[in-house]
């Protein structure tokens, strides 16, 4: 099935038509004995298959009357037809007892859920599965071509994200799906999170290159926290680190720092620097920051009442505020209504905000910002680096915050104008935040712009991908606006449940997704794919080796030296 | 144990019902162990059985047979001083039918009518005997035979596994999993038979 839910043709397949590569491995798994649609079929295991071949996540297809259906294992049962078994199981000794009760008087069943179904009439048309297999189909394991068929086309439309578990074949996600939405990768911290999102961006970057529609391009905007996209990021393998995007695709990915003396250190090679003006800070900005700072709700509801009389030079305006009882400032106190205990604890709050933080100038250059635009407009992602600041929430989010809300205005403006018939779309902007449930919590969500941006979804082509190891403290809203999330292991039942929450066959995948391995293993459910997945991502190395080669490839048409 | 290639018959049909029919045996004919799978010819059908009970008594009903020699006596001296024993002895078999051979198969089920009196009973082959266990259909008859019906189907089923060699002991884990349904309701019992049931 393609995006659209029209059919796609289907490449020959010269092994095929040779006869070649016929598939002999249909290997019986057993029959379908119950279960139901919503909570899954139950799958009786043959007697002569063992169960500890099975394994959670693998994909089998149930042969059914008229159509055929595709199904993920999610769980696996032992049970027995006499009771007296489980209580005198046959002893140790006895081999044969064991082997004549194994798969008759015991027996594993098998939790399946049904993804996809394809009528046998029909060969093409995979669609999400409205009805359950009759009793006693026939299940097998999932051959390779019925799995590459489902997640493998092979076009300038899908990307490759990894291999299914014990299978040689891609699973790809549709570009175009992705980047409509926004999109969550999630996992605990050490699962691989920044190695999956460092190889989605990439492949964006690769796929947005080769689009020959200019709608359909798109860019990254990349709060980099820790420093892992831009020219390096560290690696958990042999070496230690791995190029990052601009290394990789330097004419399509331009790399701004808040911390030069770190990124020079680093040797990382930035474009510019961004410099934040204090005019350029939002009473919201600070609002948002409120728990971090320490300011009382009082304080807030002062940056509020400044910037509404002093516009964007409130900030300069409250450093300079008088606590002084009977000060200068009275009168201006007692007209915005502001306590001189608030006073001074809104200014502790905004002196630790400025505190050692070179790129926070009290008037911004016009450029920073201008130049950031510029650069994202023109079709070049943008990484910004965060150098010694990333570890400090505070810069993270408000330079975030701040960056964002105005680019989303520019977007804004542009997306309304082309409406109107006035101009070009600006092109879709992906915008990668980390720590994301910071900016998404449910008591800041709804004022900051990340928030709005993904509850307003696609409608000005700025979407987010929110890298997150909690997710249940993300505004459930806001999750249910993710169209493709991507989960490394979870552990903990709450964030599980965020990440599946809305997904059919909810129970099942819970029980896939708390069983991943630690590393180098992802679900991934949603917009972008047919189904859910268990994937192993691509090795990074060999993957940065070909996204160059594709993208140094010399250009085969004119228009490709020359876009539009 | 590997069976002599030609064809051991051991005696003829005395008693015919249609789930189970006597043979006598034929003078100086070894008598089968008990679980042989036993075939009768001479018959519309090969009628399958396995042999159930195996019955030895003197041949005239109204005279019992005397006890000779003291207690010191062992059977050899017996035998020797009463050389007539044996003559007076009849032995006689059962075999409780669980099917027959069809010109196109196995069935596993009774035939349509019970073996005629004096035919000949005959051992099955190896090769008919793997045959005939291809499927385990035939249990349920056997169990179905009377009080000692599951020492007979764990000796039928010993007996069997010989004709398959090596692979004796995969023979016996399949049948034991096609039992087990039908002992399921007691545990107990199948536990006991299919303990009785390897070699």
């Amino acid at each position: 099935m393609n995006g659209n839910g029209q059919h796609r043709e289907r490449p020959l397949d010269i092994d095929e038509l040779l006869g070649r590569r016929r598939e002999v491995d249909l290997r019986a798994l057993g029959s379908v004995v119950g279960g139901s649609l919503s909570a899954g079929l139950e799958v009786r295991l043959d007697a002569e298959v063992d169960v500890e071949a099975m394994a959670v996540g693998r994909y089998v297809t149930i042969d059914a009357h008229e159509q055929r259906f595709f199904g993920m294992i999610t769980d696996v049962e032992l049970r027995t037809t006499i009771d007296a078994l489980t209580e005198t199981p046959p002893g140790q000794d006895d081999e044969f007892l064991r082997d004549v009760y194994r798969g008759t008087a015991a027996f594993a069943v098998l939790h399946v859920t049904p993804m996809l179904r394809v009528s046998a009439l029909d060969n093409n048309a995979a669609e999400p599965v409205k009805t359950v297999p009759s009793h006693f189909s026939r299940v097998r394991e999932a051959t390779q071509s019925e799995v590459e068929r489902i997640f493998g086309a092979e076009d300038p439309q899908h990307f490759v994200i990894g291999t299914p578990l014990d299978m040689d074949v891609k699973v790809r996600l549709d570009y175009e799906r992705f980047v409509e939405r926004s999109n969550g990768i999630f996992g605990k911290s050490g699962t691989g999170k920044t190695f999956l999102t460092r190889l989605v961006l990439l492949n964006i970057i690769q796929k947005s290159n080769a689009q020959r529609d200019p709608q359909k391009k798109a860019v990254h905007l990349v709060f980099d926290m820790h420093n892992e996209y831009g020219w390096q990021g560290t690696y958990e393998g042999p070496g230690g680190t791995v190029k990052g995007l601009k290394a990789i695709a330097p004419s399509s990915v331009s790399v701004m720092t808040l911390d030069e003396e770190s990124s020079r250190r680093r040797g990382s090679k930035y474009d510019s620097a961004i410099v934040i003006g204090c005019d350029e800070v939002d009473a919201a900005d600070i609002a948002l920051l409120r728990e971090t700072l320490n300011l009382s709700q009082n304080s807030v509801d002062a940056c509020h009442a400044l910037q509404e009389r002093f516009h964007e030079r409130w900030m300069e305006q409250a450093l300079a505020l008088t606590a002084d009882e009977n000060g200068p400032d009275k009168e201006l106190r007692a007209s915005l209504s502001i306590h001189p205990a608030t006073v001074t604890n809104l200014q502790r709050g905004l002196r630790k905000l400025t505190r050692n933080k070179p790129f926070i100038k009290e008037r911004a250059p016009a450029d920073t910002l201008k130049l950031l635009l510029s650069t994202l407009l023109n079709g070049k992602s943008v990484v910004i680096e965060f150098g010694r600041y990333g570890n400090d929430l505070d810069s993270y989010m408000l330079v975030a915050n701040v960056l964002t809300r105005r680019i989303h205005e520019v977007w804004r403006e542009r997306k309304e104008l082309a409406t109107a018939g006035m101009g070009e779309e600006p092109v879709r902007l992906m915008i990668t935040i980390e720590e994301a449930h910071k900016f998404l919590d449910p008591h800041v969500a709804g004022q900051t712009i990340f928030g709005q941006i993904a509850r307003e979804m696609r409608k000005y082509n700025v979407t987010l991908l929110v890298i997150d190891q909690r997710p249940s403290m993300i505004e459930p809203e806001v999750m249910s606006q993710l169209g493709t999330r991507v989960t490394c292991l979870l552990d903990n039942e709450r964030d599980i449940d965020a990440v599946l929450a809305g997904t059919s066959g909810k129970s099942g995948l819970t029980d896939v997704l708390a069983r991943l391995e630690t590393k180098q293993q992802a679900l991934i459910l949603g917009h972008a794919v047919p189904m859910p997945i268990v994937v192993r991502p691509e090795d990074y190395t060999t993957y940065e080796r070909w996204v160059e080669d594709t993208l140094r490839r010399p250009a085969a048409r004119v228009s490709d030296l020359y876009p539009e | 144990m590997a069976r002599p290639p030609a064809i051991t018959r051991y005696g003829r049909v005395i008693e015919a019902a249609i789930a189970r029919f006597t043979a006598e045996c034929f003078k100086d004919v070894e008598t089968p162990p008990l679980g042989e799978l036993i075939a009768v010819e001479d018959g519309p059908e090969t009628i399958v059985a396995v042999v159930s009970s195996i019955v030895t008594q003197g041949i005239d009903p109204s005279r019992r047979v005397n006890a000779h020699g003291g207690p010191e006596d062992d059977l050899p001296t017996v035998l020797a001083a009463h050389p007539h024993v044996p003559a007076l002895l009849l032995t006689t078999f059962s075999g409780s039918v669980v099917g027959y051979l069809a010109p196109d198969g196995v069935r596993q089920y009774l035939p349509p009518a019970p073996p005629p009196i004096q035919a000949r009973v005959r051992a099955c082959s190896d090769e008919e005997v793997r045959e005939f266990t291809g499927s385990f259909d035939f249990l349920r008859l056997l169990l179905e035979t009377g009080p000692l019906a599951d020492e007979v189907l764990a000796a039928a089923l010993r007996r069997a596994a010989e004709a398959y060699g090596a692979a004796g002991r995969a023979f016996l884990v399949r049948a034991g999993k096609a039992l087990s349904p039908l002992l399921a309701r007691d545990p107990v019992r199948l536990q006991a038979t299919l303990r009785r049931m390897q070699a």
